[in-house]
């Protein structure tokens, strides 16, 4: 989830609660104002009707006729004359209207009023249907209100914040170009925001200490390599010269072989251990696409000698015409490195069965007769005395360094060497 | 055949030129940028053999200076360094080969042979030894015009031993140049089996004794 989205989400509960509930309770208290307003209009309506009537002191004839006329006149005011005083009332009611001619909602009050010593029963009434329209419309008004009020904020807010984490995205995206073993440094970069300028200082400082470990661990590396590779090539010359002596005795001839054997041998395992320093102080991984076909079909070939002598029958089922999203040179050090294992650790008259697919490989190989122990399998020189017992630890190197998975499982009678891609 | 071979470890050089230099090869040596300049500007070589790490600098100046004159000397380049950056500068720059020490005396006769026999007969390189005639860049070779029928590896290994004629090869320097997994036991024996089915071959059309068994040791090519 976004940072964003994440800050955003309390406040649009927060909206969303304070609409749901707020509007209605803007209608309810409205509408209970106005019929508040209302009902003490009626009050005084009647109340200044029984003033006015007992004021004008009509006598009893007068009277009775200026009810009746009254309630002819149809003006909101019905009286009737009762025995005893009706508690005061007040309803909203629909009824037909002679003037509208249909049902109307008309609020009441329904009373007692007395004049000349009699008691009337008497019932203000006034329609209602323009009052519910302005509370209806002032209740929209007040919605609309509100969603512009919270929708302004939001796309402000939006606004704003795309403003405020444009030097994150331009970090962000700088630092991803960043490669420690790149000339171009990480350069901080001025944002005017306090919390930013300080990261984007730390974050220079941190890739340039990295870019300086990196030069230091690889000039180790280098210096390493030159250093011994020099006395080996020197000692090789001179082994090659002795072997070029004329009067050369089979013991000494022997001697030198071995020699030559164990120096060999030192050389590989030198490089080999170069190889995985240099993985393991590695750059990030390259881009790039290889052909894994072409890479084991010519590893194959170039062990062809071996598979014959042995007499392995090899399979190898693929995907046509695909490739790995994978550096080339990693891939190579990788499937070569799997291939040979498969062969050297193989028994006469095996086989070697290879499964490539877009998102992964799989070697599959004749050997030990148990399964061997996958905790010690990638260790250095944990090998069975057949290679040098570096090609597997190299291998995974390689993966963890591509940021692949390799995986060992013994299916009887087969050792199973499993690579997944990245995906 | 002219060589120069610029490198600091003069043991090396003295190991270099001793396996190199033959009745029809002469090795120079230079130990330092300013000697092999000096060398280079007063005559032509066949091949220039330089190392990079140099005392008073960077082998590479040599090579940039022979290409700025126009030069045709051929260019192996031996280094420790095998660093990617090094390698694709020294090609780019135009050596014509790069060999990452160390190396092995019969592997760097073959580069240096190839090297100076494509400059000199721009593709269309024979070699002749006795009745054996080698294409270099087709792959194959012929006896008294019979073509032989031999595989790669064959092919590889009659290419080695004859560009370190009349010079014993290791068993072990075999293997390593054959690619076969020098680590393997059973390394030694294959190439007991590749040289023996070469010899075959090519007695089968009358080269015979050229290939000898130095008992113990390996195999030594030469011509009668």
């Amino acid at each position: 989830m976004k940072l964003l989205h994440r800050t955003r989400r309390p406040f649009w509960i927060y909206a969303a609660v304070v609409m749901v509930l707020s509007v209605p309770a803007y209608y309810l208290v409205l509408e209970r104002q106005w019929l508040a307003d209302i009902d003490e209009d009626l009050t005084v309506q009647k109340e200044k009707l029984e003033h006015g009537l007992n004021a004008r002191r009509l006598s009893d004839v007068e009277l009775d006729s200026a009810v009746v006329r009254l309630n002819a006149l149809d003006i909101g005011v019905q009286l009737a004359q009762g025995e005893r005083s009706m508690p005061d009332h007040y309803a909203t009611v629909t009824r037909p209207d002679a003037f509208h001619g249909h049902d109307e909602p008309f609020r009441t009050y329904t009373s007692t009023i007395h004049v000349n010593g009699r008691t009337y029963a008497i019932t203000v009434s006034r329609v209602i249907e323009e009052t519910e329209e302005l509370i209806t419309g002032i209740a929209l008004i007040a919605t609309i209100t509100l969603l512009l009020l919270f929708g302004g904020v939001l796309l402000l807010d939006r606004m704003s914040a795309q403003r405020i984490w444009a030097p994150f995205h331009s970090m962000l995206a700088r630092l991803k170009r960043f490669q420690v073993d790149d000339a171009e440094p990480f350069r901080a970069a001025a944002t005017g925001v306090n919390e930013f300028d300080e990261l984007e200082r730390e974050m220079e400082q941190l890739t340039a200490r990295n870019m300086a470990m990196y030069v230091e661990q690889r000039r180790f590396t280098e210096n390493a390599a030159h250093e011994l590779r020099t006395p080996i090539a020197l000692l090789q010359g001179k082994l090659e010269r002795l072997f070029q002596s004329k009067d050369l005795t089979q013991e000494q001839a022997t001697l030198l072989e071995e020699a030559s054997t164990v120096l060999g041998r030192m050389h590989r395992s030198h490089e080999g251990l170069l190889l995985l320093a240099r993985l393991e102080n590695g750059t990030a991984p390259r881009s790039g696409t290889s052909d894994p076909y072409a890479i084991v079909r010519i590893a194959l070939e170039q062990a062809d000698d071996r598979i014959r002598e042995l007499g392995l029958s090899v399979s190898v089922e693929r995907v046509p015409d695909m490739t790995w999203r994978l550096d080339p040179a990693m891939a190579e050090i990788l499937l070569v490195n799997l291939v040979g294992n498969a062969i050297r650790h193989n028994v006469p008259g095996g086989r070697i069965d290879v499964r490539i697919t877009p998102s992964s490989f799989a070697i599959a190989n004749t050997g030990a007769e148990a399964g061997l122990d996958p905790a010690h399998l990638f260790k250095r020189f944990a090998g069975s005395g057949k290679g040098l017992g570096l090609g597997l630890a190299i291998a995974q190197r390689v993966c963890e360094r591509q940021g692949c998975t390799l995986n060992y499982a013994f299916e009887a009678p087969l050792h199973v060497f499993r690579v997944t891609l990245r995906g | 055949m002219n060589l120069l071979i610029v490198e600091d470890e003069r043991s090396l050089a003295d190991d270099i030129r001793a396996y190199l230099e033959g009745p029809d090869t002469r090795c120079h040596i230079a130990a330092t940028v300013r000697d092999a300049l000096d060398l280079v500007l007063d005559k032509e070589f066949d091949c220039v053999i330089l190392d990079l790490n140099l005392p008073d600098g960077n082998g590479l100046s040599v090579l940039r200076e022979l290409k700025k004159q126009g030069r045709k000397d051929g260019v192996v380049i031996v280094s420790a360094k095998d660093a990617l950056d090094d390698r694709i500068e020294g090609l780019r720059i135009g050596a014509d080969d790069y060999i990452v020490k160390p190396f092995h005396l019969a592997e760097l006769a073959v580069r240096v042979q190839a090297t100076v026999r494509r400059a000199l007969f721009n593709g269309q390189d024979l070699l002749y030894f006795d009745e054996l005639e080698m294409d270099l860049p087709a792959h194959t070779a012929k006896v008294n015009g019979i073509q032989l029928a031999l595989t790669p590896t064959e092919f590889q290994l009659l290419r080695l031993l004859t560009a370190s004629k009349d010079r014993v090869l290791p068993r072990a320097v075999i293997a390593e140049h054959l690619a076969e997994d020098a680590d393997h036991d059973r390394a030694q024996e294959l190439v007991y089996a590749h040289v023996n089915n070469l010899k075959r071959k090519l007695a089968d059309v009358g080269y015979v004794d050229r290939i000898h068994t130095v008992y113990g040791v390996g195999y030594r090519f030469s011509t009668t």
